[in-house]
């Protein structure tokens, strides 16, 4: 849904609730993750920039375009589990509003998760839109 | 048959030992099966911590930490690639880092030269994650 300088997206349901997602297509070094796929909840609580399934993020060849292990960081959960997050250079972009971010993908062992975190969104205007369950990008 | 059949030797020094054992009894009970269910939490949290690096990582690694003074020197603000254990290029753009000659590598390093990310990442709410095998 676009139009007026605004790209929107319904929410995903997940169980009983729904959430806030976001359209993006995701560069990796061997395959641009298509816009079906790509549909990506929005967590205020993953301070990071772009979260993907162990399998997305070997599917997508980010193995080849890591940072030196040095840069990889620890990942924390709310319950206290501590990981060792791979880190990876990724380029997101959303075509309709032609907006182009460089950031990092990260992905742990275990995790199945796709998630764009508070680094992402700190670049994007949002506008939740609950009552029609709407998440809107403006220009 | 009991799915705590299979046996591993080892030793700890004393003292978590002694750690080890009072923690299991207060959150398993003073039960037989304490110290297996224990083990098992603490192996599994263990293999899923951290990743063992392929040989091809590790040299490529290992090239970075050689040459990382040499990069800041000539190359900052710079996309550079390693690839095979050694430096490949350097790009302005990450656009021109990521293409990849089909095949060539099974891992390579990039980097924007200067930039060092944080070091602890909150992980989320919604984080799930997949069981780590049998509990």
């Amino acid at each position: 849904m676009e139009g007026g300088g605004k790209a929107c997206w319904p929410y995903l349901k997940s169980d009983s609730f729904e959430f806030p997602a976001l359209g993006l297509l995701i560069k990796g070094p061997l395959k641009t993750l298509p816009l079906k796929e790509s549909m990506i909840r929005i967590d205020t609580g993953y301070d990071g920039f772009l979260l993907l399934s162990e399998e997305k993020y070997r599917r997508m060849g980010f193995h080849l375009s890591e940072l030196p292990r040095k840069y990889w960081p620890e990942g924390e959960t709310v319950a206290g589990e501590i990981f060792r997050l791979r880190r990876a250079l990724t380029i997101i972009q959303i075509p309709k509003l032609d907006v182009r971010l460089e950031g990092y993908v990260d992905t742990f062992h275990g995790n199945v998760e796709d998630l764009a975190g508070l680094k992402l969104i700190e670049n994007l205007k949002l506008l939740l839109d609950g009552p029609s369950l709407l998440a809107c990008i403006i220009r | 048959m009991s799915k705590y059949d299979d046996m591993i030797k080892g030793s700890l020094p004393k003292e978590l030992e002694e750690m080890f054992r009072k923690k299991a009894m207060e959150k398993y009970g003073y039960s037989k099966g304490a110290i297996s269910k224990a083990l098992e939490a603490a192996i599994k949290l263990w293999l899923r911590y951290d990743y063992e690096l392929t040989d091809e990582e590790e040299s490529n690694n290992k090239a970075f930490e050689s040459m990382i003074n040499e990069l800041e020197a000539k190359y900052q603000g710079m996309y550079v690639v390693i690839a095979n254990g050694k430096f490949i290029s350097a790009h302005k753009s990450l656009d021109e880092a990521l293409k990849v000659e089909k095949g060539k590598y099974k891992h390579r390093i990039i980097f924007k030269v200067g930039e060092k990310p944080v070091k602890k990442v909150r992980l989320g709410w919604r984080v799930a994650v997949k069981p780590a095998g049998r509990t």
